[in-house]
């Protein structure tokens, strides 16, 4: 087929080294598309930027796109007063601190939130790695059960059995505690296991047969020799899974009434009676600046990790 | 023991010699299974099996979320939890919510080959617009669910569109007011948020496509139509067709958005917002939300029975 068409096409060979007017107009078409695409994502977040810093008079009342003469970091840190009413508006930071039953801030929101993520990546990487590295280099009884189960779990989506699950962790007197988010991050993923699996099937079987002449006992094989080598599968899953349990929603929302993590916290400005948009702004803001620092620093690993991530899922 | 594992073992039972290497092979899989089988076992199968038998009764509970479960009636096994979804239509409204959805998720999918294909030709800037339209993708997405409602809002809300529209003196847009556009506002969130995903990974797979034979097809004169169609296509084929397949289970299982947008919007109900309201808040239903659990899960099973039969033709 490429020779045909190489041939059908030889027509003008002088193509490669000067551009026809067809290609200029290509070229700019593309560049023309890239533009507009960067501005579709880039024009919503400057708005928010903006608005993060008026009240709400100034949010209705001015051009979106241009900073106030005065900054008001109050929808930050801090508090504001309504100059009205004379009643205080909490900053986005501070947003349940004036909560009665159980006051919280965003810091708190963080730290909730990447203490629970930390905790499931670290079980994620160890049940994930002991399963691969079972499956890749033992044979036994069983395991074609054990992999039809994985396989099977891998298709049928946790979201759809939510209400049985919250049952579940309901009878185990786990609503309501971090455990339950844990439990059900670590205990319901199995695209780490593949990714593991996938790694562990190109390291040779020969490293581990020579490390057992050598003396070495099975389990030091895991903890010595496959680990190691499997730190950029790890880097993957942990790249993955940080950015998932950071930004879900549907969880803690679901599971936690007393603790909030970053999404729940932020979900919480939103449809108050008399909700100060600048103050969910600059929450919304504050939400995504570590993301973004994140991606600053790890860019091309987020890249590769999700290319693999995809090809087998 | 089986041939194989026999076969397996033989070499390092000559090596070691001694018979306490198996004992301790057998110790170590059932250590190091044990936990990740429990959890498995537990959070997958267990529920699976409960959400099948609630689906059969009348089963009313989680008042007040506590977890106790209430039976009403709940004596013989019944099918009216799906007779009821199949002859409401209330019940098929999120169908129709899920189509707007899919027709999103294909546009996404040609939107990030169309991108992922510019950026194999590495244009100039390239980092800095891949890293632009990728980003979203990785935001937190009530975040991203909040920005864009203080977008669509409507005029007395302040909403930032309709404040622009109003100040250069146009009427101003009901965004959410009716089905249709109000689904269309939220899929089109949704594809703002993933189209990164998709191309970074379609950019990602493109790449194993030496130079060496776009060059030389350059040479002979294709066009970039003629590389992307016959060359690189090829080359992303099986990724571009999981993601297509998955599209369809995105699509019935799409939540966060329409959630933290409108919430209460009678258009924007899809399956899992419908299904936390029957269990939840509206009805404290069990076995019809289960129900309806069901029902999603025999799409997404079906979805990729489809996808397995195909892939195994074409391997053919």
């Amino acid at each position: 087929m490429n020779l045909s068409l190489r041939r059908k096409a030889n027509t003008h060979t002088s193509v490669h080294y000067k551009k026809t007017p067809g290609q200029i107009v290509l070229l700019v078409l593309m560049y023309l598309s890239l533009i507009i695409a960067a501005l579709i994502v880039i024009i919503p977040i400057y708005i928010i930027v903006v608005c993060s810093f008026k009240t709400n008079a100034e949010i209705s009342g001015s051009n979106p796109l241009l900073f106030p003469s005065v900054l008001r970091w109050g929808n930050y840190f801090g508090h504001t007063i309504n100059e009205d009413t004379g009643a205080i508006i909490p900053s986005a930071w501070e947003y349940l601190s004036f909560k009665s039953s159980n006051p919280s801030s965003m810091g708190k929101a963080f730290l909730v939130t990447l203490g629970i993520s930390g905790i499931s990546i670290i079980l994620t990487v160890i049940s994930g790695t002991l399963v691969a590295y079972v499956l890749s280099r033992f044979e036994f009884k069983g395991k074609k059960l054990l992999k039809v189960l994985f396989l099977v779990a891998s298709i049928i989506p946790s979201i759809t059995m939510q209400v049985s699950i919250f049952g579940l962790i309901s009878k185990m007197g786990l609503y309501n505690t971090p455990m339950a988010l844990i439990l059900l991050y670590a205990g319901t993923d199995i695209i780490s296991i593949y990714i593991f699996l996938q790694f562990l099937d190109n390291i040779p079987k020969a490293l581990d047969e020579a490390a057992l002449v050598d003396g070495c006992n099975y389990f030091s094989i895991y903890l010595r020799i496959i680990l190691p080598l499997m730190k950029p599968a790890i880097a993957t899953v942990c790249i993955i899974k940080g950015i998932a349990f950071y930004n879900d929603f549907y969880l803690p929302s679901l599971y936690l009434k007393d603790y909030y993590t970053i999404s729940t916290f932020l979900n919480t400005m939103n449809g108050a009676t008399s909700t100060e948009w600048g103050v969910v702004c600059a929450g919304v803001v504050m939400a995504i600046i570590p993301t973004i620092v994140v991606f600053c620093f790890l860019q091309n690993q987020i890249y590769s990790g999700l290319t693999s991530g995809a090809v087998k899922s | 023991m089986d041939a194989a594992e026999k076969k397996v073992n033989n070499k390092k039972i000559k090596f070691n010699g001694n018979n306490h290497m198996k004992l301790e092979k057998i110790l170590l899989i059932i250590v190091f299974l044990s936990v990740p089988l429990t959890l498995l076992i537990l959070f997958t199968y267990v529920p699976l099996f409960d959400m099948i038998k609630y689906s059969l009764y009348h089963y009313k509970g989680f008042l007040d979320k506590s977890p106790t479960l209430v039976a009403f009636g709940a004596s013989s096994l019944y099918a009216d939890n799906f007779v009821t979804i199949f002859t409401n239509s209330e019940y098929w409204e999120p169908f129709k919510v899920s189509l707007v959805y899919l027709v999103g998720s294909f546009i996404q999918i040609a939107l990030a080959l169309y991108f992922a294909t510019i950026f194999y030709f590495r244009p100039k800037g390239q980092k800095f617009f891949k890293a632009v339209i990728f980003i979203p993708s990785l935001l937190n997405g009530v975040a991203i669910s909040l920005m864009w409602l203080m977008i669509f809002k409507s005029g007395q809300e302040g909403g930032i569109l309709n404040t622009l529209i109003s100040n250069s003196g146009g009427e101003t847009i009901a965004f959410f007011g009716t089905f249709l556009s109000a689904n269309v506002v939220l899929a089109f969130v949704s594809v703002w948020r993933y189209l990164g995903n998709n191309m970074v990974m379609f950019a990602g797979t493109m790449e194993s496509v030496s130079r060496d034979e776009i060059e030389a097809s350059e040479i002979d004169g294709a066009n970039k139509w003629q590389q992307f169609r016959f060359i690189l296509l090829p080359s992303i084929k099986k990724v571009v067709f999981l993601n297509l397949i998955l599209a369809v289970n995105g699509a019935v299982q799409v939540f966060e958005i329409p959630y933290i947008m409108q919430p209460n919007n009678y258009y924007t109900q899809t399956f899992i917002m419908k299904t936390l309201n029957i269990a939840f808040t509206t009805q404290m239903d069990v076995g019809l939300a289960s129900a309806l659990g069901i029902v999603m899960l025999l799409i997404v099973c079906f979805v990729a029975l489809i996808q397995k039969v195909i892939e195994a033709k074409v391997e053919d």
